[in-house]
């Protein structure tokens, strides 16, 4: 083999390999096939929470902290964590600590309440969004009324049999975050430890190593992270949905790009292997 | 940012065929009513046209991509403005204080606030800009307060508590498991400080290090608590060594920081691969939209 050949494919234009993974996505996309998904334990745990709070006909907080530009990753797991609630009895509140997120959390919880016929101001309430991020987390602790006195059309919450007894945090049975910021961790810092409630989190991939450690403490106890963690929640609640479809094309994406990685460090050895077979040649 | 690239003929062409190709594919979507002929529709095919702009960047920088990229930080400009004015300003500062609803009374202690943002926008005079150094100062003040003794007891304290667990808990098969695993990671240890290091057989270290990666690898599939801990406490460790710089790293130093580093590398190989899953589900996500929702040919499942 000659040297130029692996210079050659080294140097290859990048726009082959996003050529690659797009065919790649699409066709995974294209032609559904199963794959195996096993649900972790920190999965299994958020999931046996809600479902425990539901089947007491208790209270969950979701508080949707993403944007938009988060929306293909987090709306599937936020539809999954509703469904799931909704499916045994719970009762949801949402508000939004992510300004550009206001309206998409308020049309997925109408969407998912809506799908399962449940009633606003009884068995589900959304607060909208407050600015302040930290403050409001720990308003929310301290006086939850003087944060959210009023839902996201004016009403006042103490009218909403729902929200008219919730003073703090603690009222809540649990909490959960579905965050593409550092929502989870500023909840864990500023209010968990506090307030003494349970919380769990749903985050993306960009930030879920972050979350570990307050796995490892028990100050989280519920965790999913990303597509796979939304897909493996679907999964373990046998409601497959987008996040279980998403992860056909996200599996045969990583595969391509692990074969990416082998092909590119065999690459870089033969090249040194072949410069120094060069080298001796030319000295000989 | 994008290094500046010449710009073809070819490059002309694909960019108009490119547009063409939308304007026909769009066409063709109304008049098959695939696409409704209302805001709707238009929403949709415009999202559909500005996904395809950006994405083109991938193949070069070109005019499309440079227009729907100003289209984009101008709508987000103003679309920002208006969630303050909507969410913010106008329900949390003006309202409150000068045109409260019926019942509730003017709350003038948020005037404060309003000053201190007032005081904050003067950065922009190079004249009186000194003056925003009060509301940064109260900026700093307050969030320090907030922030030390949360960190010290939601971080620092519970992490390090949490650090130092029992390495030998659960089935007589996960102790001798743990002890095992341990044994041979102190032997690893001191073996590359004393023979590893200056042999020149080091290739013997990975009569060590492959079963530790074994053992590492069956303790996670099963996941063993007690393993668990072990590798917390020794990753915890050894990172702290490699970051600490005030000995030199050598002697039984110097196999420590280095296993730090391997730590290291295995979060940074965690977070790459986490941040790609975060990446392809963006991608996914557009690519779902043009063929679910624009184009109509896939299905949800």
């Amino acid at each position: 083999m000659q040297r130029a050949t692996t210079q050659k494919l080294l140097q290859m234009d990048r726009r082959w390999i996003f050529l690659m993974v797009f065919v790649s996505i699409l066709v995974a996309r294209l032609i559904p096939f199963d794959l195996p998904i096993d649900p972790g334990p920190n999965v299994r745990a958020m999931a046996d929470t809600i479902r425990e709070v539901g089947e007491k006909g208790g209270r969950l907080l979701i508080s949707f902290d993403y944007e938009p530009g988060t929306a293909p990753e987090l709306d599937p797991m936020s539809k999954a964590i509703m469904r799931h609630a909704f499916k045994h009895g719970a009762k949801v509140v949402g508000v939004t600590l992510a300004q550009n997120g206001q309206d998409l959390a308020e049309r997925n919880m109408r969407f998912v309440a809506e799908e399962y016929g449940k009633e606003y101001g009884t068995e589900w309430a959304f607060l909208g969004y407050k600015p302040g991020f930290v403050t409001v987390m720990i308003g929310m602790g301290q006086d939850f009324y003087s944060t959210f006195s009023k839902d996201s059309e004016g009403r006042d919450i103490r009218s909403i049999p729902l929200t008219r007894d919730v003073h703090s945090l603690s009222d809540f049975d649990y909490v959960v975050t579905v965050t593409s910021n550092k929502a989870c961790e500023d909840y864990v810092i500023y209010t968990v430890e506090k307030y003494k409630y349970t919380l769990g989190c749903g985050v993306t991939g960009v930030i879920a190593p972050d979350i570990f450690p307050f796995i490892q403490t028990g100050q989280v106890n519920g965790f999913l992270g990303g597509l796979a963690g939304a897909a493996e929640f679907e999964n373990y609640v046998g409601e497959t949905d987008r996040a279980a479809v998403g992860m056909r094309p996200q599996s045969a994406v990583h595969a391509l790009l692990v074969l990416f990685v082998l092909f590119g460090n065999l690459l870089f050895f033969l090249d040194r292997y072949l410069a120094r077979r060069d080298r001796l040649r030319g000295q000989a | 940012m994008i290094a500046h690239e010449e710009t073809s003929r070819t490059d002309y062409f694909v960019w108009g065929a490119v547009i063409a190709l939308l304007v026909i594919v769009n066409v063709g979507l109304l008049a098959t009513g695939r696409l409704p002929a209302n805001w709707e529709g238009l929403g949709i095919m415009i999202a559909a046209g500005i996904t395809i702009g950006m994405y083109s960047v991938l193949y070069k920088d070109n005019v499309l991509f440079k227009a729907v990229e100003h289209v984009f930080i101008g709508v987000s400009g103003g679309y920002m403005l208006f969630l303050q004015w909507h969410n913010v300003f106008w329900p949390e500062i003006i309202q409150k204080i000068f045109v409260p609803e019926p019942g509730d009374p003017h709350d003038f202690w948020r005037i404060i606030p309003l000053v201190l943002g007032i005081l904050m926008v003067m950065r922009v005079s190079k004249k009186i800009g000194w003056i925003s150094r009060y509301t940064f100062a109260w900026v700093m003040g307050v969030s320090a307060g907030l922030a030390i003794p949360k960190y010290m007891e939601s971080i620092i304290i519970k992490q390090t508590r949490y650090t130092v667990q029992n390495p030998f808990v659960g089935e007589t098969f996960d102790i001798a498991f743990s002890a095992v695993f341990l044994g041979l990671l102190v032997s690893y240890i001191v073996l590359e400080w004393l023979v590893f290091s200056t042999s020149r057989k080091s290739w013997l270290r990975w009569l060590l290090i492959v079963p530790l990666t074994i053992m590492t690898y069956y303790g996670t599939i099963v996941g063993m608590l007690s393993l668990s801990n072990v590798i917390v406490l020794v990753g915890v460790l050894s990172v702290l060594v490699y970051f600490f710089f005030s000995i030199e790293h050598k002697g039984p130093i110097a196999p420590v920081s280095k296993m730090g580093v391997y730590f290291l590398m295995i979060s940074f190989g965690a977070s790459f691969g986490y941040t790609i899953m975060a990446r392809m589900s963006l991608f996914i996500g557009r690519l779902e939209f043009l063929l679910q929702d624009w184009l109509g040919v896939l299905s949800s499942h």
